[in-house]
């Protein structure tokens, strides 16, 4: 039994060094990138600063002094439109998952029942995003919703909502009805128990659903581009225009990459212990 | 559930936010491409527009609307090799990139599940590449896979060195057709291996560890106790997380366009960026949208069929499990 | 470096006129113009820089938009479409003139504006044919476009122990290229071989051309296509102008194409997936000894941060066929030079216009005028990295600007005759210039891309490209098509 846990532990620490590596190695290569002179870069790979190249910190200089409030507008725009669609997506899909999973629906024009309204939900990511593009610009530009914060973040509630209401009808179909309906019994209202009960319960969920929210709205690269021009335009927007006619420009592409991950990560590493936690979950079920 | 008359008012409260949401949104571009799909609509003015400009003819189409209805848009798909070529290239995206996700995002997820020390910082770590987005998850992918001038290339031109040949070895790992096609769903891995691993780790997070003690203590191995409890308790988000990349795979066009252009050939074009070429490029809306159509109705049939297999499925082994 | 430099020299510049504009009042106060372009320091790089100036000078204010140059014709065509335009001015590559013009998005240049920027002293080509649609001129000339040869000189011209070795092998002497028989044996030739660049011994490949799908690199295709399919004295090349019947399949197109995807072999191994954006990277660092690529290498090459050949890289005109097909006999012809030199004027380069649904159109076009102003051009054409290319006799002429930007003397009369001999040749190729050239293009990409990936043969991916041409056209309205590509070549003019 011991024997068989040390080979266990052994067999995932393998697992996990070799996947952290996969994972890392490539960011370690946008750090170097992003410090090397271009010539440092197409003359064939190098892999330590001081070392096999000489550093250089004018492509970060340039990006964050010279171009600063250009890099600046796109990143706090970005910062805006994530955490708009987040909160707005995670609040939509918490309601709309729960009433899907407490409740049954029977709309008679159309006989759809619970199982029709959530796939007619996530059928709303079916369409291929190239279309709908021609249709928005149209939309937005009689609503003058082009080029605003609100018309980003409407757009990308819409986007996120399906996925949310997906995760979270599952996350409320795992929990035992039992807490609540207890509640219930104890004279709160409906409301009172989703909110004071279930959401609480639920926080790895709502948890997932937020980082899922936030990640795609930070990186949605085609709508950005098309629906803003200029005061609400994103990062993704930015890293991509580094491919000019100039030559892909990899230093400024990597050092935009490592900024833009920056906060992600932060958000990563604040919600993780609830996550991770996993206690609430587990206190369900105990 | 109860139907009193609160929870009746309730339940749509609870859903309505959503479903306005969705409609009031989807509603018109969805009716726009319809409609658009029948016509002969383009960018500076119809066909049946520009044949009466040319010709100074006095033809305006359909009502007086200056475009003509038709069906040519749904006829011409059916010889459309380039359209064919999309297909196949997305097809294959979806169902090797599904399955190698799946079985590495679990995989990490079982690993991340157990108790060892600093597990918490590699499951941040372990987030890192669904954080970049798209766009620059392509850039990475060309810079790792240059043929020549990678990290990469430089460790697979060094084993020859090792059994004492001096042989120049290149992969063409995005230079030919299927290596150029796998090398993408290696890209699109990398990064949404992630998103896999969290929903199956917060559906792992869910299972009650007493399943598992008393599976030990009936005796079952370490395998059995997976097929037996945990495999089946994660069916259902298994499913709904396959769905969900399964079609998001479906719309690929960021690191497509970032790494090959959809070359070498036809080898790694996709449905969705051949949508965007013919809509934005060309500005031939008319038949971008009927391809959406098609695409549309060929997808909701397949999440459909896809679906109640899975439910079918996931009723069984839950038996089985129990 | 340079940079700065050029900042020093607009500080004097600036203090002169602002002395002279402090006198006079403000016209454009509290006007926004918003400009339009690419991204990066390539093209939009002189706005960003000079922008406060005519702030200054005018109290006007100017917005920048930058998008990627892969996604700008989307961004630029569709807003004019959906009315969501809100773009002053535009800086775009004039090949998209036959979106732009044609339908009117663009406010025509009057000849007070001509005259103001002394349009005499811009190239013909540019003056009247690519800021022109029809006989009607819709943009400022900025910048200056054509395809060009470089080579390694320090290998091909003057290096004994190479000389020796081709001519025993070829027959020939070792010179820069006229033919692109001679281009491909000299990157035979050279592929692989250890030769010393920058003080470092290493293997080098042949050449190096542009193959990536999605990118730009039909231009490059296109410039071979145009030696062996380019009919002197008959301007119609992509399509006969009696029945726009497209010319794409006929056998000195797929000759050309044929001899593109031979080249494959004496590059290196990424080409395939090379935009220009690339190859002009790995050109200049010294990795290959031939490179097709537009006027832009000139100034990379002799940027010492991006280069290791400066002084090394010779200049000339695009090779040509050494026979063409005349589709008109339906047979090759061989030219008595020898060589059938037709330089594709690819592109066409950046230019400036004024969109009509614009509010502020005279702030907007003092601004176009401002920047396309022949001072500043001249200027902008010698420093690296603003993209900008020669287009005017006077930059042309002023060598001494071109050595005060690095050049050596030898190297910037080489690279200045290569530039205008290619936009001045009588047998030179415009780019194509009709509604939907971005259709007819990317249609001929994909062919093309397919033969170079091995997916089909030269001969039946050209034929798919003109069956998909003729489709294109019927859709589009033949006639219109026919009239449209005759003026646009200048036909029976």
């Amino acid at each position: 039994m011991k024997r068989n846990k040390t080979l266990r532990m052994f067999f995932t620490y393998a697992v996990v060094l070799l996947w952290a590596f996969i994972v890392l190695f490539p960011f370690y290569w946008l750090l170097t990138t992003s410090l090397k002179i271009p010539l440092a870069v197409s003359r064939g790979p190098t892999y330590f600063p001081g070392i096999d190249f000489t550093p250089t910190f004018e492509h970060w200089v340039y990006l964050f002094d010279e171009q600063r409030a250009s890099t600046l507008r796109h990143f706090r725009n970005s910062l805006i439109a994530a955490t708009g669609s987040t909160i707005l997506a995670v609040i939509i899909g918490a309601m709309a998952g729960y009433g899907l999973s407490r409740f049954s629906y029977y709309w008679k024009g159309l006989k759809w029942r619970n199982e029709n309204i959530a796939f007619w939900i996530i059928s709303n990511r079916f369409l291929p995003p190239a279309l709908f593009v021609v249709p928005f610009l149209i939309l937005y530009s009689r609503l003058d919703l082009l080029d605003t914060h609100f018309g980003l973040i409407v757009i990308y509630t819409m986007f996120n909502i399906p996925f949310a209401v997906w995760i979270m009808r599952d996350f409320f179909n795992s929990l035992p009805g039992d807490l609540e309906e207890s509640a219930l019994v104890d004279g709160a209202t409906r409301w009172q128990a989703f909110m004071r009960i279930v959401l609480p319960l639920s926080a790895p969920g709502l948890v997932a659903v937020a980082i899922f929210s936030f990640v795609f709205s930070w990186n949605e690269f085609l709508y950005a581009l098309m629906l803003t021009n200029f005061d609400a335009i994103t990062i993704p927007v930015l890293i991509a225009g580094q491919n000019n006619t100039r030559g892909v420009e990899w230093w400024f592409i990597s050092a935009l990459t490592l900024f833009a991950v920056a906060p992600v990560v932060l958000i990563g590493l604040f919600l993780e212990r609830y996550i991770a936690s996993g206690l609430l979950a587990g206190a369900v079920k105990g | 559930m109860s139907g009193t008359r609160e929870d009746r008012i309730m339940k749509r409260v609870f859903l309505s936010p959503a479903i306005a949401m969705l409609l009031l949104f989807s509603i018109f571009p969805l009716f726009w491409s319809l409609g658009t799909s029948f016509t002969d609509i383009q960018r500076g003015g119809s066909t049946t527009l520009r044949e009466a400009q040319a010709t100074e003819d006095e033809r305006v189409g359909f009502l007086g609307l200056g475009f003509s209805i038709t069906g040519q848009n749904y006829a011409r798909m059916s010889s459309d090799s380039r359209l064919f070529a999309t297909a196949r290239n997305t097809i294959f995206y979806v169902f090797v990139g599904v399955v190698i996700q799946y079985v590495i995002g679990f995989s990490l997820a079982l690993a991340l599940n157990q108790p060892f020390w600093g597990r918490n910082i590699f499951r941040v770590i372990f987030l890192l590449p669904m954080m970049t987005t798209p766009v620059a998850a392509g850039y990475i992918g060309r810079m790792m896979f240059d043929s020549v001038r990678s990290p990469l290339a430089d460790l697979i031109q060094s084993i020859p060195g090792w059994f004492g040949s001096d042989a120049y070895v290149t992969i063409p790992w995005l230079t030919t057709g299927a290596w150029a096609r796998a090398t993408i769903v290696l890209i699109d891995s990398w990064q949404w291996i992630p998103f896999m691993t969290l929903l199956l780790l917060a559906g792992l997070q869910a299972v009650p560890k007493e399943l598992y003690e008393a599976a030990q203590v009936d005796g079952a191995t370490i395998w059995q106790s997976f097929w037996r409890i945990t495999f089946p308790i994660l069916l259902p988000i298994s499913v709904t997380v396959i769905l969900i990349r399964g079609l998001e795979i479906f719309k690929i066009i960021d690191i497509i366009m970032v790494t090959t252009g959809g070359g070498p050939g036809s080898a790694t074009e996709s449905l969705t960026m051949y949508i965007f070429k013919t809509a934005l490029t060309f500005g031939n809306y008319a038949y971008a949208a009927a391809i959406s159509y098609v695409l549309l109705v060929l997808v909701v049939v397949f999440s459909t069929i896809f679906l109640s297999l899975a439910r079918g499925v996931s009723a069984r082994a839950t038996n089985v499990g129990e | 470096m340079q940079r700065r430099r050029l900042f020093f020299t607009l500080a004097v510049a600036l203090l002169v006129m602002l002395s002279t504009a402090l006198a006079q009042e403000k016209p454009f106060e509290g006007k926004k113009v918003v400009v339009v372009t690419q991204t990066g320091r390539s093209i939009g790089g002189p706005v960003e820089d000079f922008a406060p100036e005519w702030e200054a000078m005018t109290g006007g204010q100017v917005e920048l938009q930058q998008f990627a140059f892969g996604e700008l014709f989307e961004k630029m065509i569709t807003s004019f479409e959906t009315g969501a335009a809100s773009y002053d001015v535009l800086i775009f590559p004039a090949d998209w003139a036959g979106d732009f013009m044609a339908p009117g998005y663009l406010v025509p240049i009057s000849e007070e504006v001509k005259a103001e920027l002394d349009w005499n002293d811009v190239i013909p080509l540019y003056g009247e044919r690519i800021t022109a649609w029809g006989d009607t001129v819709y943009a400022l000339p900025y910048d200056g476009d054509a395809h060009m040869l470089y080579y390694r000189k320090d290998l091909v011209d003057n290096n004994a122990e190479f000389t020796a070795d081709f001519e025993a092998a070829y027959g020939y002497p070792l010179a820069e290229p006229q033919t692109w028989q001679q281009y491909r044996d000299i990157a035979e030739f050279f592929n692989g071989k250890v030769v010393e660049t920058a003080g470092q011994r290493a293997p080098i490949f042949g050449a190096l051309e542009a193959q990536r799908r999605d990118a730009q690199s039909y231009w490059i295709y296109l410039s071979r296509a145009s030696g062996y399919g380019k009919i002197p004295g008959n301007p119609c090349f992509f399509f006969s102008c009696t029945d726009m019947t497209p010319q794409v399949n006929n056998p000195g197109w797929v000759r050309a194409l044929e001899e593109y995807i031979d080249i494959k072999q004496f590059g290196d191994p990424n080409m395939i997936n090379y935009d220009v954006a690339d190859t002009r990277i790995y050109f200049p660092s010294g990795q290959s000894v031939l490179n097709i690529d537009w006027g832009d290498v000139g100034t990379i090459s002799i940027d010492e941060s991006a280069s290791v050949v400066k002084g090394d890289v010779g200049f000339g005109v695009l090779p040509g066929g050494e026979q063409y097909w005349d589709y008109e006999q339906d047979q090759w012809v061989s030219p008595e030079s020898g060589v059938n030199q037709a330089p594709f004027i690819a592109f066409g380069g950046w230019i400036i216009g004024v969109s009509t649904d614009s509010d502020v159109k005279d702030a907007a076009l003092d601004f176009a005028k401002f920047m396309a102003r022949p001072e500043l051009v001249k200027q902008l054409a010698v420093t690296g990295g603003t993209g900008i290319n020669p287009s005017r006799f006077s930059q042309f002429e002023d060598i001494d600007l071109w050595i005060n930007a690095g050049f050596d003397r030898e190297s910037a009369e080489d690279y200045l005759n290569a530039v205008l001999d290619s936009i001045n040749h009588p047998n030179a190729v415009m780019d194509l210039r009709i509604r939907g050239s971005a259709e007819y293009l990317q249609t001929l990409d994909v062919g093309v891309s397919r033969a170079v990936a091995g997916e089909l043969s030269a001969q039946d991916a050209l034929d798919d490209v003109a069956e998909a041409w003729n489709d294109i056209t019927d859709r589009l309205g033949r006639e219109g098509q026919l009239q449209q590509y005759r003026d646009a070549v200048g036909f029976g003019n």
